[in-house]
């Protein structure tokens, strides 16, 4: 069994069918790529996932239990991160009050204040800085130590990488290895293809809703046909 | 128009204001999180008001009396929201109509119990007097009510940039979806505001009393002050309620004073302004 198990599922934002019975699987201790071109619905599976946009039909399970009726609070309390796209840090709240924030479901772990301080440092210099005052990778640090501040068993990351300069690329990379050690499973949405094969340990491609390709990331790196079809490279 | 004018228009706008902020701090704080109107906020201040002068006749003590009409206040309003309006949320005609309906139900639901007479209301004894300082008078009424509501402004900030429940609210009023997604249970955070709202709006009923007595429809006559006060300042924020309240307050009182038959007119000027020159109000976030 699995730690996340998406089962089939049919998601709608109104009248638009989005994703068209999609199933995909999580592990802990592993990074699980979500790739696919613009607007195939990557964000709406993460969406459904947490509970913003849950699924009309079709199940999600995790650590063995259905979340896919539970309110997205309750879901993050029972342990998912979400690190969303475009970082959506919040502007009135400071750094700090942003972490604390993320801790807010008071799950106990080695992610405390301290603890993400000390994996971006860059962030002690700024905690009293409130979220629009922040470079943008600034604000995705912030925007991964908020989801780690509430000790998740799994991170869902939304394009982390959007907008960031390549030597914050590399941190982040760095950052994801590191994460990923710890036990952690990481669903990682990523328009940067390198930076996803480089620390995916599986990945699906999704097209059009529907899951496409389901394999080692190595047969997406050497495959130009998957890669030409479905991720126009 | 010598120095006492000026003292006493300034003094009064301000004492007017701070009622103006205890009405507007909720309203201003219920549309930011929950993008719902409250057209019943005033309604919610009359009700306080006609509670509290009833307890005041009995021979309950004034500020108790005050807490009293908010708390009634509280619990009819958390009723209505928890029955009706928290469906509603990002419904904005729907919420809206149905404040109006409320505040049309308390209206009546007023003049049927207390009638249509207006009800003047005496100052807490103590405070009945004037201050003189040379030829200036300051009503100490007032002053108290200036000290009063600064007082619960100082309490609602600390409570929103200092307590965790406080962080709750504003990353709410930022981005309430996200906040669900860390775990906040944002319906939790709408229920305590809408609370303190209602209790505020109701606590302010009597301490406004002795200024502006209590009559059927006076809440529809502070309607569009309240209102002026969160364009003014801006949706949302706390501060603007602050600073517009006073604002709206101060032209309130010069405006009637120095030109008395454009009462109305001197009031949306500065709405009318800060909609022209800057749509988000003074303290408000770009829209
Ligand atoms: N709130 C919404 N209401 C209606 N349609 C939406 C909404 N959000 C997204 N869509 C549509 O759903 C489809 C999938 O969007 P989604 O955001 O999941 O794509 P994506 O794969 O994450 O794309 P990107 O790489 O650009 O982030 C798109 O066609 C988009 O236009
Ligand atoms: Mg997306």
């Amino acid at each position: 069994m699995s730690l996340l198990e998406v089962d089939d599922i049919h998601t709608y934002y109104e009248h638009s069918h989005i994703l068209q019975g999609v199933s995909l699987q999580a592990e802990s201790g592993r990074v699980t790529a979500l790739l696919g071109r613009n607007g195939v619905g990557k964000t709406t599976l993460i969406r459904s996932v947490i509970g913003f946009t849950p699924p009309r039909t079709g199940g999600i399970r995790f650590s063995g239990e259905s979340i896919e009726r539970l309110p997205s609070h309750t879901i993050a309390r029972r342990g998912v991160g979400l690190v969303p796209q475009g970082r959506r840090v919040f502007p009135s709240l400071t750094v700090e009050e942003n972490l604390r924030l993320g801790g807010l479901p008071g799950r106990a772990g080695r992610w405390t204040l301290e603890t993400v301080y000390t994996m971006f440092p860059r962030l002690r210099d700024r905690v009293a800085n409130y979220g629009g005052q922040l470079s943008g990778g600034e604000q995705q640090m912030v925007a991964i130590g908020r989801a780690l501040m509430s000790n998740p068993v799994l991170l869902l990351m939304d394009e982390p990488s959007e907008g960031l300069a390549p030597l914050i690329v590399r941190e982040l990379e760095r950052t994801m290895c590191a994460l990923k050690e710890t036990g952690l499973a990481i669903v990682l949405v990523e328009q940067n293809l390198p930076l996803a094969l480089a620390v995916a340990d599986t990945a699906y491609i999704i097209s059009k809703g529907r899951v496409v390709f389901h394999g080692d990331p190595q047969t997406i790196r050497t495959d130009d046909e998957v890669r030409t079809k479905y991720l126009g490279i | 128009m010598g120095l006492q004018f000026y003292v006493q228009n300034a003094l009064g706008g301000l004492a007017y204001g701070s009622l103006l902020f205890l009405i507007a701090s909720g309203l201003t704080l219920i549309f930011g999180l929950m993008r719902i109107i409250n057209l019943a906020q005033t309604a919610f201040y009359l009700l306080g008001a006609y509670v509290g002068l009833t307890l005041v006749a009995h021979g309950t003590n004034f500020w108790l009396a005050s807490v009293a009409g908010g708390a009634v206040t509280m619990v009819l309003g958390l009723a209505v929201y928890s029955a009706f309006l928290h469906r509603y949320h990002a419904d904005h005609l729907t919420s809206l109509l149905l404040t109006l309906g409320f505040a049309l139900i308390l209206d009546d639901g007023v003049l049927a119990v207390w009638g249509g007479d207006p009800r003047s209301i005496a100052p807490p004894p103590g405070l009945a007097g004037s201050i003189h300082i040379g030829t200036l008078v300051f009503p100490e009424y007032w002053l108290a009510v200036i000290a009063i509501s600064f007082t619960i402004a100082a309490v609602l900030f600390f409570a929103l940039q200092r307590t965790m429940l406080g962080v709750m609210i504003r990353a709410s009023v930022d981005d309430e979806e996200m906040a669900r997604g860390l775990g906040v249970d944002v319906n939790r955070a709408f229920f305590v505001v809408f609370a303190a709202g209602a209790f505020i709006a109701g606590l302010g009923g009597l301490l406004g009393g002795p200024i502006t007595s209590a009559y059927p429809g006076l809440d529809g006559e502070i309607t569009p002050l309240a209102f002026a006060v969160v364009i003014v300042g801006g949706m949302g924020s706390l501060t603007g309620a602050l600073v517009g309240s006073l604002l709206i307050g101060l032209v309130n009182a010069f405006g009637k004073a120095m030109f008395p038959e454009l009462s109305y007119f001197t009031i949306f000027v500065p709405v009318a302004l800060i909609m022209a020159f800057r749509p988000q109000g003074l303290f408000g976030r770009k829209l």
